[in-house]
Formats: structure tokens, sequence, C-alpha cells
């Protein structure tokens, strides 16, 4: 007997950084999210990577959802949500 | 008929707090009317000056404060983070265009105030013109027609800011000197 495969989790991938406002509300959002569905989450510090953050540092928080969805700046919930489904 | 009632003095007898309450709302009235522009200034000066104070605080620490005045921002302004200035590296509590135009509706009531309301108004076409630049600027970009840029949304913003004040305040001005008094109103009705 074979056991059905699970699919993959989701991979979510946020950048952001600390004392940005929109961020913290992206980041309860994504945890209102976890409590629905699973999903691998990779947080990125922009400030970490000189090229990461010329290229978010006016865009963040950015949320790109299984490497093809991206969310950026005020993000609503139902958009965040559209993207795990 | 409710003339006679309230100048019967039986009923003044019977509601002794009606007159201080007369008193009170005669009052705020005059006070209203004397001090209207300044009010407005100081309630423009205060989003101004939260809107600055937002990038101020998160860099001094002060996070929880300025999480506050940030939310409350957005009942005011969407926020976008790619249409916004950034002082220290943090976000305005408003976008370009609504501190552009919150900040020269400051100005111009300000410089109202300053005037002793004397400031002379515009005329509508001149104000239709002044919020033109911005109503194209913006709907052009909603649609996604073109992408505007920092120095139009600053540009425009401030005209349409200038303009409302400078078109608005004069004719509220115009409109209550040309008013007569209550007392005055009352005379004539009797």
């Amino acid at each position: 007997m074979t056991k059905a495969k699970e699919p993959a989790p989701v991979q979510v991938t946020f950048y952001t950084k600390a004392g940005c406002h929109l961020c913290e509300e992206a980041r309860d959002m994504l945890d209102d999210i976890a409590a629905l569905t699973a999903y691998e989450l990779t947080e990125i510090d922009i400030r970490g990577n000189p090229d990461i953050f010329e290229k978010y540092r006016y865009r963040i928080p950015v949320i790109i959802v299984n490497g093809d969805t991206l969310l950026e700046g005020r993000i609503e919930f139902r958009d965040l949500a559209k993207a795990f489904h | 008929m409710a003339i006679q009632q309230a100048n019967d003095p039986a009923n003044q007898i019977d509601y002794p707090h009606r007159q201080a309450l007369t008193q009170f709302m005669n009052n705020a009235g005059n006070f209203l009317l004397e001090h209207w522009a300044t009010l407005i200034t100081w309630v423009l000066g205060v989003i101004v000056f939260a809107a600055l104070s937002v990038p101020f605080l998160s860099y001094f620490g002060l996070d929880g404060i300025s999480k506050q005045i940030f939310y409350a921002l957005h009942t005011l302004c969407a926020q976008i983070p790619s249409h916004s200035f950034y002082i220290f590296g943090h976000q305005l509590g408003m976008c370009a265009r609504n501190f552009s135009i919150y900040s020269s509706m400051f100005a111009g009531s300000l410089i109202f105030v300053l005037s002793k309301k004397r400031l002379p108004g515009i005329p509508w076409w001149f104000w239709i013109l002044m919020i033109l630049p911005m109503a194209i600027d913006g709907t052009t970009q909603m649609f996604g027609w073109r992408e505007s840029t920092w120095e139009l949304r600053v540009i425009t913003g401030t005209l349409f800011g200038l303009g409302n004040v400078w078109f608005a305040l004069p004719l509220i001005q115009k409109l209550l000197l040309e008013t007569p008094p209550c007392s005055a109103t009352n005379n004539l009705m009797h």
C-alpha cells in the first residue's frame, strides 16, 4: 500500500526591515495565514545584502509566494490569502 | 411662537440651565467665528507634524508611538512605500503627494491667518487651474496609463493644496462678514 504524496508546502519569501511599520502589519497577516495554511517562510532583512537593500528599500514589505506571486507595499489580507490558493 | 416661548420669563425660571447653555453656545459660536481659520491651521499643522514625526520617532527607537501615529495617518493616506519620502531610512507617515497637499494647505492657511484673514481669494477658474494638474497626474497613474514621479507628485500636490486654501478660506471669511449676526437677525424678526 502506497501512501498518498502530500503536496509540497507553499514557499514564502518575506523581505523586511526593522522599524518598518507596514512590514509588521504584513508579518501579522502571515501569522494569520499560518493558522489556515501550512507554508515555509524565509524571512530576509534587506539590510543584510546591499543588492537586496537597493532593490527593495522603497518597496518593503515584499512577499513572494512560490517564487512567482509578488505582493509589496501596503498589502491587503485578501490579496495575500488569494496568493496562497 | 417659538420666539415668544423663549422670551417668556416663566419659561426661563422653569429652566435655569437654559440660560447657561445658551450663553455657552453663544460664546462657543463667537469663538469659532473669530478663530475658525486658526483652528483649521492648527489641525493641518498637527497632521503635517505627525507625518514628519514618524521617521524621527522610529530613528530614536520610539517605535511604539511611531507605529500608532503611522496607523492613524492611514485614515488620510494610502502610505504606499514607493510613493513616499524617507528620513533616516524610515518612511514618512504620508506619501509624497499627500504630504505636499497637507504641507501646502498648512502653509497657505498660516499665511491667511497671519494676514489677519485679509488675503484676497482667487476666482473659481484659477482654482480649477490649480487642481487640474493633480487630477490629471493622479487619474492617469491610477488607471495604470503611466507612472508619476516624486517631483510631479510634489508639484501637483502643492498646487492642489494651495489652490484649495487660497480659494476656500477667503471665501469663507467673505461669507461670514456678509452674513448678519444672529442678534441682528433676531431683532429683525421682532
